[in-house]
């Protein structure tokens, strides 16, 4: 029986793109949640040092 | 901390908007392949998420020679950045793979010399992140980082080769196909454009969080030597 027209891969096309945009915002927001941590510790130690001088 | 410099903050909006042009152009410019349908489109972010990894991993690499020649740490920190990188988009290639692989080779996996060699690289760099952890000594983690990013980089020709070495099943982008390759196709002109504006944007992008991750790397140290001072004192 002939094949009519291109599979219906709609639903895996949805499933790949959400892996591969998933991937990258994975990434992008464990970036963005480490900067965050750093810079909280930076203002932390910040503090101490200034409590530290007095 | 330094503030953002004015260029990065240029590259990373240009490396979104990229993106976005990227995507709908794989959406909706390029044409639905005649025979897998839709799930063909994932192919032009698949490649360029391996195509991302490899340079990824090349970069590591190249890091950690400079590392070994000249000693300095901010070599070890672009290794490092350059390898969290390099997994995620490996991650996103094999994965998205996988699910392009179901309906046309009707299987999530097969031990195919392409995928086996993909997911022996990633593995290789899951363990330099996770043997980096176990040393303390600065100086001894960035030789180490820089010798296993070297002897590492082998995985990377050898899964790109691994298609036109072996018997696979898996298409072949550039070059002849192997006989048994199932899901291969002729791109058309729109196909293609699409295809290498996808490899363009992702190399922007990775460009823009590689210098993302530099930066923030110089200031973990940077805190963190400000702890080891305070703890001292």
């Amino acid at each position: 029986m002939a094949l009519e027209g291109p599979a219906q891969t709609f639903n895996y096309m949805l499933l790949g793109y959400g892996v591969i945009l998933g991937c990258i915002a994975v990434l992008v927001i464990s970036m963005l949640t480490r900067y965050r941590a750093l810079h909280r510790d930076q203002r932390m130690l910040d503090e101490l040092e200034t409590q530290a001088k007095r | 901390m330094q503030p953002i410099p004015r260029a990065l903050k240029v590259l990373t909006w240009v490396s979104a908007g990229l993106f976005a042009a990227a995507l709908l152009m794989t959406l909706f410019y390029a044409p639905r392949e005649a025979v897998m349908g839709d799930v063909q489109r994932v192919f032009y972010f698949h490649v360029a998420s391996g195509w991302v990894g490899g340079l990824a991993f090349l970069v590591a690499a190249g890091a950690g020679v400079i590392y070994l020649l000249r000693g300095s740490r901010r070599w070890d920190a672009v290794g490092l950045a350059s390898v969290e990188i390099g997994l995620a988009f490996t991650l996103a290639n094999l994965i998205s793979g996988s699910v392009w692989a179901r309906p046309i080779w009707n299987t999530w996996w097969t031990w195919d010399p392409r995928l086996v060699t993909a997911s022996v690289m990633e593995l290789v760099y899951i363990a330099y992140l996770l043997l980096r952890q176990g040393l303390e000594d600065p100086d001894r983690r960035a030789r180490f980082g820089a010798v296993y990013a070297i002897v590492g980089f082998l995985s990377v020709p050898l899964t790109f080769l691994s298609i036109r070495i072996f018997r696979t099943i898996h298409p072949v982008v550039v070059g002849n196909n192997d006989p048994t390759a199932q899901g291969a196709f002729d791109m058309t002109p729109p196909m293609l454009q699409t295809f290498l504006f996808s490899l363009f944007v992702f190399t922007v992008v990775y460009i823009a969080l590689l210098w993302h991750r530099v930066r923030m790397q110089a200031l973990a140290e940077a805190v963190e030597q400000r702890k080891m001072k305070l703890l001292s004192a």
